[in-house]
């Protein structure tokens, strides 16, 4: 046998390994989409008798045939905009200050790893945080989307800050560097040439925040959000339970219709989730073709 | 070959010894010059007691390899080393006689009269015209839109780059061809109208073609103002450059004349980079 068919016997073993690999991590994903639309499917099937148009346009009741999330949908559009208004631009600012303008030592190291593990903590601490904090100290209505919103802030404020600054790190130095070079102070810096880099995914990362805020229920369970609100409310400063809360709620309570709704609603806020991250996506990617 | 002065008398500054290099470090007409200048990284010398002087109005090339030290120094002549506080920089360098680190020294004035051109020339997202006249915007150089468009026009020129954009001066930066992006960079800094110019590596990415016309750009602008550069290859710093200091490990180990350390090299060691013995 020629050294060159040797050679030959080898590389298709490779192949053959190569292949089997490829394979083994198409199934792996194809695995994981499956994963996904399972629990989708079974809303799908068990959502059917509360997917009337009472159930979108009505807010909550007590009787499973009125009950609708009109008014925890509004309930959790107001609790996003503190989110949006307050956490968001902090969150972003503080990425900034730590990945542009503060020196790098032991404080800031010390910060950045605080940062992270405030991040590992579960939204469950947040609440109890936000209990002591806002409603105890601060005094804040209990089941307001006010409420709800400080106490989401809370939970993604250092979230926030990961993510901006994982997108300003994705900015190449050499943009930094030409404008230093140029003798440009680090707030031109910064302003004029890393944040219009960094924009579109910070909006995307943004988008991706405001669609975990919408999601949470741990944190609002323990700030007294498992009481029942009816009416839709006209400001953050009105009761009202958000979607995610409402989804709890119905789950919990007997009979076949409010199970059906439950399934209803927990599909209404993937849909909207999904939507959020989608928009987020399809911003951040028109920011960078511009 | 002449005998090879392995180094010369050694002086502590501030901790750090200075060695004396090969050749003549000083210069009758110096424009900047290095005093015991040291860099480190940490802990780690990148630079280690270096005097050099750099002449007005010509070019000087600091060679060596990778990791000789050569973006250090550079980077020191207009402090862009303090921008990241994991560099501490010991030593003088004086512009015209004015020490840079001096307390109250306004830095970003400096790097106006010092303007440094990175080795990855990096274009503003903005317009072409923008581009140009950042640093004169910035700096508050050009008092009306007449001077602006002046510098703006006269920077291009001089770079080789205003037939090639005079029709895209609005329009946007993208899709020039690397060789019009490193005159773009050129362009900015020149509309500075710098005392000394900065370029590190300035044919970096570059292929042979054009690489040979920034050479003769660089070499050109010797005219307006003094520029010093760092680059790997003695041949090109032989092209380039009127003047050259050889570095190898942090240390300053010969300064002279291009010719004549291209020919005679007083230095064991410049001779072995010289005749490619030592990468």
């Amino acid at each position: 046998m020629s050294p060159l068919h040797r050679s030959s016997e080898n590389a298709a073993g490779r192949q053959r390994r190569d292949h089997a690999m490829r394979t083994l991590a198409r199934a792996g994903a194809w695995l994981l989409v499956v994963l996904l639309a399972l629990p989708l499917l079974d809303m799908l099937r068990h959502a059917g008798p509360g997917l009337g148009a009472v159930t979108f346009l009505q807010p909550d009741s007590i009787d499973a045939e009125t009950a609708g999330i009109a008014g925890a949908v509004i309930a959790s559009g107001l609790a996003l905009l503190p989110v949006l208004v307050v956490a968001i631009p902090l969150g972003l600012g503080v990425a900034v200050y730590l990945e542009e303008i503060a020196r790098r030592g032991r404080r800031a190291a010390l910060v950045n790893r605080s940062l992270h593990h405030l991040a590992m903590l579960p939204p469950v601490i947040y609440g109890l945080l936000g209990f002591g904090g806002l409603v105890v100290v601060l005094g804040l209505p209990v089941g307001t989307p006010l409420l709800a919103g400080a106490v989401l802030g809370l939970v993604m404020l250092p979230r926030i800050v990961m993510v901006g600054q994982a997108t300003l790190r994705r900015v190449p130095a050499a943009d930094r560097e030409a404008g230093y070079a140029m003798g440009a102070a680090p707030l031109q810096v910064v302003a004029g040439h890393v944040l219009p880099r960094a924009a579109p995914a910070m909006l995307g990362g943004a988008f991706t925040v405001l669609a975990r805020a919408l999601g949470e229920a741990a944190p609002l369970l323990l700030v007294g959000f498992a009481a029942f609100a009816a009416g839709l409310p006209a400001s953050p400063m009105e009761p009202g339970i958000p979607l995610p809360v409402l989804v709890f709620r119905w789950a919990e309570l007997p009979g076949p219709l409010f199970a059906a709704k439950a399934a209803a609603a927990a599909l209404t806020l993937v849909a909207v989730v999904l939507l959020l991250g989608l928009l987020g996506w399809l911003l951040e990617r028109r920011g960078r073709s511009t | 070959m002449s005998a090879h002065p392995e180094s010369g008398g050694a002086a502590a500054v501030e901790g750090v010894a200075r060695v004396r290099p090969a050749g003549s470090p000083g210069h009758p007409d110096p424009v900047l010059e290095c005093q015991g200048l040291s860099v480190f990284r940490g802990q780690e010398p990148l630079v280690t007691g270096v005097d050099l002087s750099f002449g007005r109005r010509e070019v000087t090339a600091i060679v060596g390899a990778l990791g000789a030290g050569k973006t250090a120094l550079l980077r020191s002549l207009n402090r862009m080393m303090d921008l990241d506080s994991i560099y501490r920089t010991v030593g003088r360098v004086l512009l015209d006689g004015e020490d840079l680190r001096a307390p109250g020294v306004d830095v970003l004035a400096l790097r106006a009269r010092v303007a440094l051109l990175p080795a990855r020339p990096t274009a503003f997202r903005m317009s072409v015209f923008d581009n140009v006249a950042y640093g004169a915007r910035i700096h508050g150089l050009a008092p009306d839109r007449t001077e602006l468009e002046r510098r703006v026009r006269d920077s291009l020129q001089l770079a080789g780059l205003f037939d090639d954009v005079r029709e895209r001066l609005r329009g946007s930066p993208e899709g020039l061809r690397p060789e019009q992006l490193h005159r773009l960079c050129i362009a900015r800094a020149l509309a500075l109208e710098p005392q000394v110019l900065l370029f590190e590596n300035p044919c970096q990415g570059l292929d042979p073609t054009a690489a040979a016309r920034i050479e003769d750009l660089v070499h050109g602008l010797a005219t307006r103002c003094s520029v010093i550069l760092t680059v790997q290859s003695m041949q090109m710093a032989g092209r380039v450059a009127q003047r050259i200091a050889f570095l190898h490990a942090g240390r300053l180990i010969e300064v002279n004349a291009a010719d004549e350390l291209l020919t005679t090299p007083r230095h064991r060691l410049t001779e072995a980079y010289v005749t490619g013995r030592v990468a």
